[in-house]
């Protein structure tokens, strides 16, 4: 038989056309069943029993693997789904197995036929998730872990897989705020923790440091989240913020595997903010010189006004802008810069096979993103490579190598300066030539689209590389070293060449060019011991022990060159003259730890998990090195229990599990733990000195781990036959010595002429308690027709629970200046201006007590309240209280002692107030998956709620904008209702050629709206080849599909009209709508 | 059978054992090799105590103490924060609000900029200053008089660094030792501490600093440096009403100005005997007049890409006004301030911030104090690039490269009646002024734009009607009717229609500017309405602009960015100690205006246009002298330069002179809090007692 087979490809070659479909389609079984063949050969039974295996749909399935239990007896069935066995025993038990159908076990008692049907699988209790250092069945997980399958994450086309990943799993906030082509997400598991960590998560691809934004997505197997800190622990300093273990798809034993993926589509359709132009720019204009303020008589008049009818229209507009608009020369500043529609396109191979010794898997992807601004594109190679050897049974060794090759062309993208900018201006000359001379600091942009004009390119090559060795010498022991290699190559270069923008309004009309290199290379060596034996058979233990030892370096390097002559030269022809310029830099960082942890089951009802890990890094202070980072979990399955027997028939599966855990972190910069000195060079009397200075971070010897303490309960329960799978987690985290970079004082030096020193102290502490909630239904499971949903819902509350030991609160985020932070806030929570409004008329009284007048900003101040038309009073913190008035006579009525004649308040920054946080109180996917036949419909919503933005688009209102000859002019958004004598507006203050964002008390609290969005993300139609058809073409499966992106956007505010709040505030790079079709193949 | 099974086992046990082993060697071996240290390695960064204890080190570490003069201190923060709020700065039209709490004590509170960043730049160099003091008693190797020369540069930084604080915040923390624990809990330290501390570091230096710089560079301080800062200490001081022993710092003030005064041969002091010569660009580098100069960058040497400080002062620009609000850009203003390309003659004037009161225009007596045209610029041209086109061609750089054709104007009858320009001047042209050459000094500073002067009649437009000039800001005065090389012209002289008539010029009477019926002391100027008398109204814009850190010359210029100025910027310089001199005579014994008048004679001498205009007759001699005489001169002498809101404070005329001078500043005055600044918000925010610190009543 082994010689018949060896014959087989030969025949193959020598067979007619017609038959050479179903001979490939042998072809492609071969290497499965090579093993499997000579076994089936050799038995000589005393049954024989053969049959069909067919699916759900009463279609025949080809390549099940049929089993004699406790027997190496076994075969695959054949194209048909036949299959024939010989057993050497008249009685068994036959167990039928196929990746994603239930396994089905079947007794026999002589030969016969046994036609079997399997289902799809829907339990997925059984299913393995990668836990740390590990792998456990999802029935024994303890901690808080989230699973998603490979396939939900290609079901959104992108190249960024995280980007997938938003909404699917109860938690963790994904955001993007960038249409721009490789743009990636912003991630953050259960709150902010931590102020100057990065909240993004610890990414391992197969348990090692890898690059998750240039993996390509078909290559997931599956994406586990751990997200409470009894399954992080073991990750110690790295895992504070969750830990997404990536598995990568392997090569399995058996058939060849041939996956092609493809799709293509447009990006674009951004929403845009329309802005005044044409008439109602006009309009506009004129409402801002129509009234001035009659300070006497406290009143908005007409009478002095500029404008007093369409006759002074050439005065207000200015007789050279008047020309300009009396041709209807406005400007469409996104229709100037943005094209209609950006291609994409997405190519992805894969092969994979293997032998019971040796399993590989390849695989190569090509991504290529248009942007909407022309010239902008990203373009990513990427193959991933694995190959698994078993050498010996107790000996394994593999390796993997993930590499990826991008290039990012990047244009001027400042759409939002653009769409602000006066909209009447000529961007071209008479000529045709760019006009460079839009006067009054207007850029034209445009410049930088010329061609050869500008560039800023990236080129960037990583390189993963990740060899193992796995010894296993006696049962339930294995060892695994592995090493991840991981090498890193970023170029950036960057060139403003004769004509461009920087060339003509910056640079003083000399061309520049640079380099930007940044090397970084590093490994991560980890010994991981796991030994699992049995006690009493009913007591399962698995014990791990890890050693893992991180060592990564950074050299950045730039060069600069100037006074270049062509713009043919860009960045290739530096002349290392007086004109070039070179600088370097360099970081390391090496981390240390160990960890043990012990995994107990008792009959899979009770588990219980406990570790501890201790964990060594070098950015902190010498001393204070290490730390330890303990954590515990137990889980029950409270349906295993006989009392719950009653339940059996509704109840799959009921389990709790509680966890409790501590993580760290000791994210601070490289050398910021200790002050030395630095060289460097001043000017002094027009000649170079050569200087020292100490470094910005003072030495804090104290400076220890910050640590977070979680303890998190979770309930999961199955119901009704899977028909629903419910996850439950509650959790509460504190962090305490949260890790801040304070401010010295200046009056102990600066470093750096208004740069203050900096420390790091172990200032802060906070607190993130929320609520998870992910629920999985099969709502109609017929033949041809099928509805699951999966919702996911969470919900976080995050506070700081105390600053430093002083009285300081309040403290803007050095890290990220836009926030600040205060007790009892969270952490990114903004601080500025709160707003009641606008000044009405009606309430000069009570304006004047603020020196501001109707249709200024009414600022809330705090502790502040109003006794009377122009009588305030403010009680301050200690009680005492300050009357504020303009009329002394109305005011001693309240206070008979005051005597100055008026009194006034101030608004100033000591009236900010936290007007909201960027963090979501709860965000909600929602997915409705419908199978009809071979038609499959997925459509994605998801709603963040709870967050304020801050919206730059709000601060660009200046009514001065529209002054004659402001600098610059301005134009704003149409929706913008903004406040005038005759329309009582509370959005915006008034539109007057006098009055500035300076001169109004308030102004920059008009940035912070409310940025909960609804979002119909995603939806897309699929439809597959019937299996019938597309077997005879020896494809397995064949399936179209088209996706439309972002096609809905609700925002709740009124005051983000036209625009996309998953931005969160910026609208430099518009999210795009996004049209693909595409096509998945499995042969 | 049985012996074979333990066989077997025993292999196995041995095979296992060797593993176990193996694995066991190979997990030392990995704690081994990995047990190497978690310490960093950071190879930029150098040991303090290595580097600063030999000579050569501590010196580079010196020069720190220097970083916080021009480009941070020497700005735009203190440049305003030292000079309005008094009598002689106010608003321009449409900008009464950047700055108003400064400008006019509206909305005063602790989050105000300036202040903030006042307090930062001194504080931050005093800290290396004390650095500098503390190591110079450890140093392994250095000549004796080079470390106490050096020491007492640093003292002499740090007495004024403590001067400028102790003048605007009054009681601040004094520190003079740089100690690794920085406690969060600062007190402040009393007045006469403070100033005892100054005084004490000023006599060190004025002991031990050279006659000559040091390294003969000129951005070193010298001895005439602590004297001159010693005399204006004594003088802030003596506002305190303080005293060393039984002198008063006034006395005290007055023995130093004229220990100054009578040897300034000794100390290398001097006075030029021209007030055209202060601020001529020649002069600007090696100022002979200067006691203490901020040194500025040299565009054309590899220090400039070394800058420390926080930004390059840009200072001049809110001094001017901004000439497009004006004019428009279309007619007769050729290239327009504001734009990108911006003017090569001027700058970016884009700010339009500081205008001068009534009271310091009425200073000036113009017809014979030429202190006048040298301090303001009322006269407005367009300027040429006939240089830079002849030396670049094609090459010269926007907005260099402007022919003289396009630097001319055509009056148009449209043009006449928009500016009331008499109708007789319809097809007359006007010239440029200026004319400018491009050179690149170097890659990041670029383009240098070096300005000669059109003469006057020529029009050939050729290079060799061109004459070098000492100072491109200074435009002839009183305007000739007959020049045609301006546009626009601000009469400090009130003239007629008929004089008006005459000109082809747009010409407008400085009294005309002010709105008197609102404010009739004169911190007032008209709005842009159509009732306010200007033809166009939109020339209620303009003002004089204040020229003194306007550097127009070789080596001033940035030429990627025309808001910066490169200049060394004075602090303090010569005739600062004869006002000194007459402010403390007035003050000692009830006054002695003869010998006052005295010290002011000087600098009227050498301010008169004529040599023979020094007479009483003229009133540029002065017989006797008054407190308000000393005002007036200080006025005259020092505007802008750093000084006003001192010397208000001290001589405790904030109430009277605002009252008279400045009604806009005086209706919010409030003499039991404006006396001080306020404590910055971003300082009390950083320390734990920031209510016992307080805010200075803010």
């Amino acid at each position: 038989m082994k010689k018949n087979e060896k014959k087989s490809p030969e025949k193959l070659l020598r067979t007619n056309w017609n038959d050479r479909t179903k001979r490939t389609l042998k072809g492609m079984f071969f290497i499965g069943f090579l093993f499997l063949a000579m076994q089936n050969v050799a038995a000589q039974g005393a049954a024989k029993i053969s049959g069909v295996v067919k699916d759900d749909n009463g279609e025949s399935l080809p390549g099940v693997s049929v089993i004699i239990k406790g027997t190496s007896v076994g075969t695959i069935t054949d194209l048909n789904g036949q299959y024939t066995i010989e057993s050497k025993t008249k009685s068994g038990i036959l167990v039928f197995s196929y990746i994603g159908m239930d396994k089905k076990e079947v007794v026999y008692n002589g030969g016969g036929i046994k036609d079997i049907q399997l289902s799809s699988s829907t339990t997925t209790l059984n299913e393995v998730v990668a836990i740390g250092y590990g792998s456990v069945k999802k029935r024994d997980l303890t901690g808080a872990v989230s699973s998603v399958k490979g396939q939900d994450i290609t079901l959104r086309p992108g190249s960024n897989p995280m980007e997938s990943l938003q909404g699917k799993v109860a938690g963790l906030d994904i955001t993007r705020t960038s249409g721009e082509p490789g743009a990636g997400v912003n991630m953050q598991l259960r709150g902010n923790r931590s102020i100057t960590a990065s909240g993004t998560p610890l990414f391992l691809i197969d348990g090692l440091p890898g690059d998750y934004a240039t993996l390509n997505p078909n290559d997931i197997e599956s994406i586990e989240v751990l997200k409470d800190a009894s399954s992080t622990a073991v990750y110690g300093a790295a895992g504070s913020n969750g830990v997404i273990i990536i598995t990568t798809k392997k090569g399995k034993t058996g058939k060849l595997n041939i996956n092609f993926d493809t799709y293509y589509g447009y990006n674009g359709w951004s929403i845009i903010p329309q802005m005044r132009t044409g008439e109602s720019y006009l309009e506009t204009k004129r409402e801002a010189y129509k009234y001035v303020w009659d300070a006497t008589n406290s009143v908005w008049t007409t009478t002095g006004a500029p404008w007093q009818s369409p006759t002074d229209d050439v005065t207000i507009f200015g007789t050279a802008r008047y020309a300009i608009y009396q041709q209807g020369q406005f400007v469409d500043w996104a229709k100037e810069f943005l094209r209609k529609s950006a291609g994409t396109q997405n190519y992805s191979l894969s092969i994979s096979g293997g032998n019971e010794r040796t399993k590989g898997y390849v695989s190569f992807n090509y991504n290529d993103e248009k942007g909407q601004y022309t010239g902008d594109d990203y373009k990513q190679y990427s193959s991933n490579i694995k190959v698994d050897h078993t050498y010996k049974n107790w000996l394994a060794l593999g390796s993997s190598i993930q590499a990826s090759y991008v290039i990012r062309n990047r244009a001027t993208d400042k759409l939002e300066n653009a769409l602000t900018t006066d909209p009447l201006v000529r961007t071209h000359n008479d000529d045709g030539t760019l006009n460079t001379n839009l006067g009054n600091n207007v850029y034209n942009l445009l410049l930088n689209y010329q061609p050869g004009v500008f560039a800023n390119t990236d080129n960037n090559f990583k390189i993963n590389v990740n060899p193992y060795i796995e010894i296993k010498p006696i049962k339930g022991l294995s060892i695994l070293s592995r090493v991840g290699a991981t090498f890193n190559y970023s170029n950036n270069y960057q060139f403003n060449g004769i004509g461009s923008v920087a060339y003509t309004y910056n640079n003083g009309q000399i061309a520049k060019a640079q380099i930007t290199q940044n090397r970084s290379y590093g490994y991560t060596w980890e010994n991981i011991l796991t030994y699992n034996f049995k006690v009493a058979k009913v007591n399962d233990f698995t014990l791990t022990g890890v050693t893992s030892w991180n060592d990564g370096q950074n050299l950045n390097t730039a060069m600069y060159q100037s006074n270049i002559l062509t713009n043919n030269f860009k960045w290739y022809n530096f002349t290392n003259d007086v004109n070039t310029t070179a600088y370097s830099s360099y970081s390391m960082s090496k981390s240390y730890g160990f960890v043990g942890r012990v995994n107990y089951s008792y009959l899979g009802k009770y588990l219980f998990s406990a570790s501890v890990r201790r964990d060594g890094a070098s950015a902190l202070y010498q001393t204070n090195h290490w730390d330890n980072f303990p954590a515990a979990s137990a889980a029950w399955r409270i349906s295993d229990e006989k009392f719950m027997a009653f339940s059996k028939k509704w109840l799959d599966n009921l389990k709790l599990r509680v966890g409790w855990g501590a993580t760290g972190v000791s994210s601070i910069q490289p050398f910021s733990s200790t002050q030395n000195l630095e060289s460097s060079n001043m000017s002094l009397g027009g000649t170079t000195q050569s200087i020292y200075r100490y470094s910005q971070y003072i030495t804090n010897s104290d400076l220890r781990w910050e640590r977070s303490y979680n303890t998190n309960i979770g309930l999961d329960a199955m119901l009704l036959k899977n028909r629903i799978d419910l996850s439950v987690d509650y959790y509460i985290t504190k962090t305490d010595g949260v890790i801040y970079s304070v401010s010295s004082p200046s009056i102990y030096g600066t470093y750096l002429p208004n740069v203050n020193n900096l420390t790091n102290l172990n200032i802060c502490q906070t607190r993130n308690n929320g609520l998870e909630l992910t629920l999985n239904t099969r709502n109609v499971i017929t033949k041809d027709f099928q509805w699951t949903s999966a919702v996911t819902f969470a919900s976080n509350k995050e506070k700081i629970l105390s600053l430093t030991g002083g009285t300081n609160n309040n403290i803007s985020n050095v890290n990220n200046t836009a926030y600040t932070l205060t007790i009892g806030q969270p952490v990114n929570s903004f601080y500025n201006y709160k707003l009641n409004g606008v000044w009405q008329i009606g309430q000069e009284k009570d304006a004047a007590v603020f020196g501001v007048r109707p249709g200024d900003l009414n600022v809330n101040v705090p502790g502040m309240t109003r006794l009377d038309a122009g009588v305030y009073v403010k009680t301050a913190a200690d009680g005492t209280q300050t009357y504020y008035y303009t009329d002394l006579a109305a005011a001693q009525k309240y206070n008979p002692s005051l005597t100055a004649a008026t009194s006034k308040y101030s608004v100033s920054a000591k009236d900010y107030q936290t007007v909201g946080h960027n963090s979501p109180d709860w965000s909600l996917g929602f997915q409705n998956g419908f199978k009809y036949k071979n038609f499959d419909l997925s459509v994605y919503m998801y709603m963040r709620w709870g967050q304020t933005i801050s919206y730059n688009m709000m601060g660009w209102y200046q009514p001065n904008g529209f002054a004659t000859n402001a600098s610059p002019s301005r134009t704003i958004p149409k929706y913008f209702n903004y406040w005038t004598p005759t329309n009582p507006s509370n959005d915006f203050p008034v539109m007057n050629y006098l009055a500035t964002s300076s001169s109004m008390n308030g102004f920059t609290g008009l940035n912070y709206v409310d940025g909960s969005f609804f979002k119909l993300k995603n939806i897309t139609l699929g439809y597959s080849l019937p299996v019938s058809l597309i077997r005879k073409l020896s494809i397995e499966k064949f399936r179209l599909y088209g996706t439309v992106t972002n096609l809905l956007v609700i925002a709740k505010s009124h005051l983000l009209k036209q625009y996309d709040p998953e931005m969160n505030g910026s609208l430099s790079y518009p999210l795009t709508k996004q049209i693909v079709v595409g096509l998945n193949v499995t042969f | 059978m049985i012996v074979e099974i333990l066989k077997q086992s025993i292999m196995k046990t041995i095979n296992i054992k060797r593993i176990l082993f193996k694995c066991t060697f190979g997990l030392f071996l990995t704690l081994y090799i990995t047990s190497c240290s978690l310490d960093e390695y950071n190879p930029s960064a150098l040991s303090a105590e290595n580097v600063l204890k030999s000579f050569s080190g501590w010196k580079s570490y010196q020069s720190n103490c220097y970083t916080g003069l021009w480009g941070s201190l020497i700005g735009l923060n203190y440049g305003v924060q030292s000079e309005v709020g008094t009598d002689l700065w106010t608003f321009s039209y449409n900008n009464h609000n950047m700055f108003k709490d400064l400008m006019a004590y509206e909305q005063f509170t602790t989050s105000d900029g300036p202040i903030s960043s006042v307090w930062n730049y001194a504080f931050g160099s005093i800290k290396d200053c004390n650095v500098t003091i503390q190591l110079s008693t450890q140093l392994i190797d250095g000549n004796a008089t080079d470390i106490k020369s050096l020491v007492a540069e640093a003292k002499f930084l740090r007495a004024y660094y403590y001067s400028v604080l102790v003048t605007q915040f009054g009681e601040v923390p004094l520190i003079l030792i740089d100690d690794p624990l920085k406690s969060l809990t600062p007190t402040r330290n009393s007045i006469p501490e403070i100033y005892s501390q100054i005084i004490s570091d000023l006599r060190f230096s004025f002991q031990n600093l050279p006659v000559t710089s040091y390294d003969n560079n000129l951005a070193r301080v010298t001895k005439k440096s602590a004297l001159g800062l010693l005399a204006r200490v004594y003088a802030q001081g003596a506002g305190e009403g303080l005293s060393e022993g039984s002198k008063s710092y006034w006395v005290r003030a007055k023995e130093v100005a004229d220990s100054l005064i009578n040897n300034q041969s000794t100390y290398g002091a001097t006075m030029y005997p021209d007030f055209q010569q202060v601020f001529a660009s020649a002069n600007n580098r090696n100022n002979k007049e200067a006691l203490f100069t901020a040194y500025g960058l040299n565009p054309y040497d590899a220090s400039y890409d070394y800058f420390t400080g926080n930004s390059k002062p840009n200072l001049y620009l809110y001094y001017y006004p901004k000439f497009d609000d004006a004019f428009g850009t279309t007619d007769i203003l050729k290239k327009g301030v504001n734009s990108n390309t911006t003017n090569a003659y001027y700058g970016r004037c884009n700010q339009q911030f500081l205008a001068p009161t009534k009271y310091l225009i009425n200073c000036f007596n113009a017809k014979y104090d030429k202190r006048w045209e040298n301090t303001f610029v009322t006269a407005f041209a367009n300027y040429s690039g006939v240089q830079a086109i002849a030396s670049l061609g094609t090459g010269a750089p926007t907005p260099g490269n402007v022919t003289y054709s396009a630097a001319t104007v055509t009056l148009t009858a449209a043009m006449c009646t928009k500016y009331g320009i008499d109708a007789i001047h319809v097809g007359d042209k006007i010239y440029p002024y200026a004319d400018v050459n491009a050179v690149n000094a170097s890659k990041n500073a670029s383009w240098q734009y070096i300005p000669k002067i059109w003469k006057k009649g020529s029009h050939t437009g050729l290079v060799t009607d061109l004459k070098d000039t000492t100072n491109a800001n200074l435009h002839p005065y009183p305007l000739a009717a007959d020049d045609d090389r301006f546009f626009a012209y601000l009469s400090k002289d009130p003239l007629t229609a008929a004089d008006k008539k005459a000109r082809r010029y747009v010409t407008v009477n400085i009294d005309d500017l002010f709105d008197m019926a609102a404010d009739p002391t004169g911190s007032t100027y008209k709005t842009v309405t159509a009732t306010n008398g200007l033809t166009p109204m939109s020339l209620a814009n303009l003002f004089p602009a204040m020229s003194k850190f306007n550097h127009n010359f070789d080596g001033g210029w940035v030429g990627s960015n025309f808001q910066l100025k490169l200049g060394n910027i004075m602090i303090m310089r010569m005739a600062e100690v004869y006002l000194i001199a007459a402010e403390a005579t007035l003050h000692i014994n009830s006054g002695d205006g003869v010998t006052a008048a005295n010290y002011l004679n000087p600098l009227r001498q050498r301010a008169c246009r004529n040599v023979s205009d020094f007479n009483t007759t003229t009133g540029m001699q002065l017989t006797t002298a008054t407190m308000n005489d000393v005002f007036d001169e200080y006025a005259r002498e020092l505007c802008g330069e750093f000084y006003r809101w001192a010397l208000l404070k001290r001589n405790k005329a904030f109430e009277t002179r605002l009252q008279a001078y400045n009604g806009t500043a005086f209706i919010n005055f409030d003499p039991t809090k404006h006396y001080k600044r306020p404590i910055p918000f971003s300082f009390l925010n950083q320390i734990n007692n920031a209510t016992e610190f307080g805010t200075n009543g803010y």
